[in-house]
């Protein structure tokens, strides 16, 4: 039996606007096991990021979590005091994010930074604090560590700023690491290379991987399991081999067409059509049907509850038996 | 840090050519005669005979521009900015004798205008959009909106004629002979400093007594001003990222406002700061004239009403060295606040 470090379960995440509200995340369940990678995958604007925020309660001052529980280690992180959250970020739970060049604070130095939350969590005095972030910089193949801990992050670039922000994460040494589309802002070389780093300090701390992204690339390489998101619901959930072999769900069917292959022929990608639905105004049914081909008059009006159809592969959609025969004749899959 | 100090530096002597430039223009649309006339303003002794020829040889009135210019250039370093009619005295003794008052109140001003004004920012921001933040953007408006000497004159009316705390004036008369006395030393200029040195505490507690309304008085109209760009910047701050990365680390919210946030939103507010510090160098004429303080803002005030032009021009000279040396301050304090801007 696997052992489960964290546990979302009916997560909801409302934004109360002037506009309105956005159920930016609705009914979200999933949990990540000790030692594994999940990854979470969808368009931008499908609450993945607001997910992640959720966990850590670090959503702006509008958005407000209304139904749920985030439970880590045991314990509802929805219950805990401020402060008791507090020890639990950047000492339990840490996170890294899109643009290591917006992420870090420009005026204080990278050691700095990194130092911070050394001294925090583990109270230890400040040269022991400057010898452990030498440590990690030195850990993410920062070269130089000794020299570079004192400079600040418009100095590095944008791979060795990710590099620290990785730094700082991990620091504590935290249980689960949340990182939210960290390849994304930097070159494709340098992403081969930060994705590598963190499977390598992954191996080495133990610790759990939420993977957010909205790259099945990323996926493929990183994840164990991966969970779909659309519009604020998760529409399949599966382990890595299982999705991409067997992919169930329409919208997972068009994120896996809209990346290229070499290996079938393709006249030329095929994206999905349509936009992600306005968040305050959400069609009725199913929220992918606008964009579904296969769309029935039961999608438009009933919206389906995430089921387990195989063996640890749920997902959410009314045709799901039906579709299964046109994925034949398609030849959807089979991409691992 | 050094190097850019000193890149700075070496760009001084260049903006002041330019200034004395637009000063020396603004002397030449006098034209020869008038400027003759101006000069001979002088002390009685040099109203004899062949005065004017003197003055038409000294500041070389005949002599092409460059020549004027190089001469009257020459006087000015030499400390010969000309004769004031208003002050009866030479124009560098006018300012210098006035300065100290102006710079006392200047002084005893910034901490409660500039850094309280930043402090109501950073607390309006963190209560955005709260009760404290809606009455503290208010209370500063109100305050903006008050013309100063109407501002000035209840601070007069409420705590002089009505409760007899703050009387206006800078020293009581009984003071004023002590610091005219022989034995009183005189060694800044700055009453509530030679007090304390003099070791006379009750000359400083009376200068303090007679500085504390017009302090109030500006800090209470400037307020808003600082306290709005303050808050702004530190709303602007707030939503970005390096903000949420310092509270996933687990820190305070005090560390995240004060460590993290405070530093980056000052970057605007030091200009600001740095303007007021200057205008409040430069004098403030409707305050030292409601709280008859006998500073430069009145001093100019009262050239400009005569016509007194040797006044006008030092003054005008006075400041723009004021404000070269100002923004120097301001732009080496951005070098503290920022270091992306050391390396430029």
């Amino acid at each position: 039996m696997k052992d489960v470090l964290l546990q979302v379960k009916n997560l909801k995440t409302y934004f109360f606007t002037e506009d309105g509200v956005v159920k930016a995340v609705d009914g979200v369940n999933f949990e990540v096991y000790r030692g594994e990678t999940l990854g979470l995958v969808g368009e931008s604007g499908c609450g993945k990021s607001v997910t992640s925020l959720s966990i850590l309660r670090l959503l702006d001052e509008k958005g407000r979590i209304v139904d749920g529980e985030i439970i880590f280690e045991g314990k509802n992180l929805l219950d805990l005091s401020e402060e008791e959250m507090r020890n639990i970020r950047g000492n339990d739970i840490a996170m890294i994010f899109q643009e290591p060049m917006v992420a870090l604070n420009p005026v204080y130095t990278v050691g700095d930074q990194i130092m911070e939350a050394i001294i925090l969590h583990q109270k230890v005095g400040k040269n022991e604090a400057r010898k452990k972030a030498i440590e990690m910089l030195r850990k993410v193949g920062i070269p130089e560590p000794e020299k570079r801990i004192d400079e600040y992050p418009h100095e590095l670039s944008g791979g060795m700023r990710q590099r620290a922000m990785i730094a700082m994460a991990l620091s504590c040494h935290p249980k689960l690491l949340i990182a939210d589309e960290p390849t994304t802002a930097l070159d494709v070389t340098i992403q081969a290379q930060i994705l590598e780093l963190m499977k390598e300090l992954q191996k080495e701390f133990g610790m759990s991987i939420i993977m957010i992204t909205h790259d099945l690339g990323v996926i493929a390489e990183m994840a164990d399991r991966v969970a779909v998101m659309y519009a604020g619901k998760i529409v399949e959930y599966a382990d890595v081999k299982t999705l991409f072999k067997d992919p169930k769900h329409p919208y997972t069917w068009g994120l896996m067409n809209s990346i290229p292959r070499l290996d079938v022929e393709q006249e030329k990608l095929k994206p999905i059509p349509g936009i992600v639905p306005d968040a305050l105004n959400f069609p009725p049914g199913c929220k992918f049907h606008p964009r579904c081909e296969f769309a029935t008059d039961r999608c438009r009006s009933e919206e389906p509850e995430i089921i387990e159809v195989e063996k640890d592969h749920l997902i959410a959609c009314w045709n799901w038996e039906e579709l299964e025969k046109v994925k034949k004749i398609r030849r959807i899959g089979d991409a691992v | 840090m050094v190097s850019y100090i000193i890149r700075r530096l070496l760009l001084l002597p260049l903006i002041l050519f330019g200034v004395s430039l637009i000063i020396f223009g603004m002397l030449e649309l006098l034209g020869p005669d008038k400027l003759v006339s101006v000069y001979i303003r002088g002390p009685e002794s040099e109203k004899v005979a062949g005065a004017a020829e003197r003055i038409i040889k000294k500041y070389g009135l005949d002599q092409p521009l460059p020549v004027k210019y190089a001469k009257w250039v020459g006087n000015i370093l030499k400390g010969d900015l000309g004769w004031s009619l208003v002050g009866k005295q030479p124009v560098l003794n006018a300012i210098l004798s006035r300065f100290p008052y102006t710079l006392e109140l200047a002084l005893w001003a910034i901490v409660p205008v500039v850094f309280v004004g930043i402090w109501l920012g950073v607390v309006s921001a963190i209560h955005h959009n709260r009760f404290l933040d809606h009455f503290l953007r208010v209370f500063a408006i109100v305050g903006w909106s008050f013309p100063d000497f109407v501002f000035g004159l209840f601070m007069i009316l409420i705590f002089y004629s009505k409760l007899g705390w703050f009387p206006p004036g800078y020293l009581s008369y009984e003071s004023e002979e002590i610091v005219r006395s022989a034995e009183f030393m005189k060694i800044t200029g700055l009453v509530t400093i030679d007090s304390l040195i003099n070791g006379r505490f009750d000359v400083f507690l009376d200068a303090l007594r007679h500085l504390i309304a017009p302090v109030i008085t500006l800090a209470y109209l400037w307020w808003a001003y600082i306290l709005r760009i303050t808050r702004s910047s530190m709303l602007e701050v707030l939503r970005k990222e390096y903000i949420r990365t310092a509270r996933s680390k687990g820190l305070p919210e005090d560390v995240v406002i004060h460590k993290h946030a405070k530093r980056n939103a000052l970057i605007p507010v030091a200009t600001v700061a740095g303007q007021m510090i200057i205008a409040l160098l430069a004098g403030t004429v409707i305050i030292e004239t409601v709280f008859n303080r006998p500073g430069l803002g009145r001093f100019m005030a009262t050239a400009a009403t005569q016509l007194d032009y040797m006044s006008i021009i030092g003054g005008a000279l006075f400041y723009s060295l004021l404000l070269v040396l100002g923004n120097l301050v301001v732009d080496v304090s951005y070098a503290i606040i920022d270091p992306r801007i050391r390396l430029k």
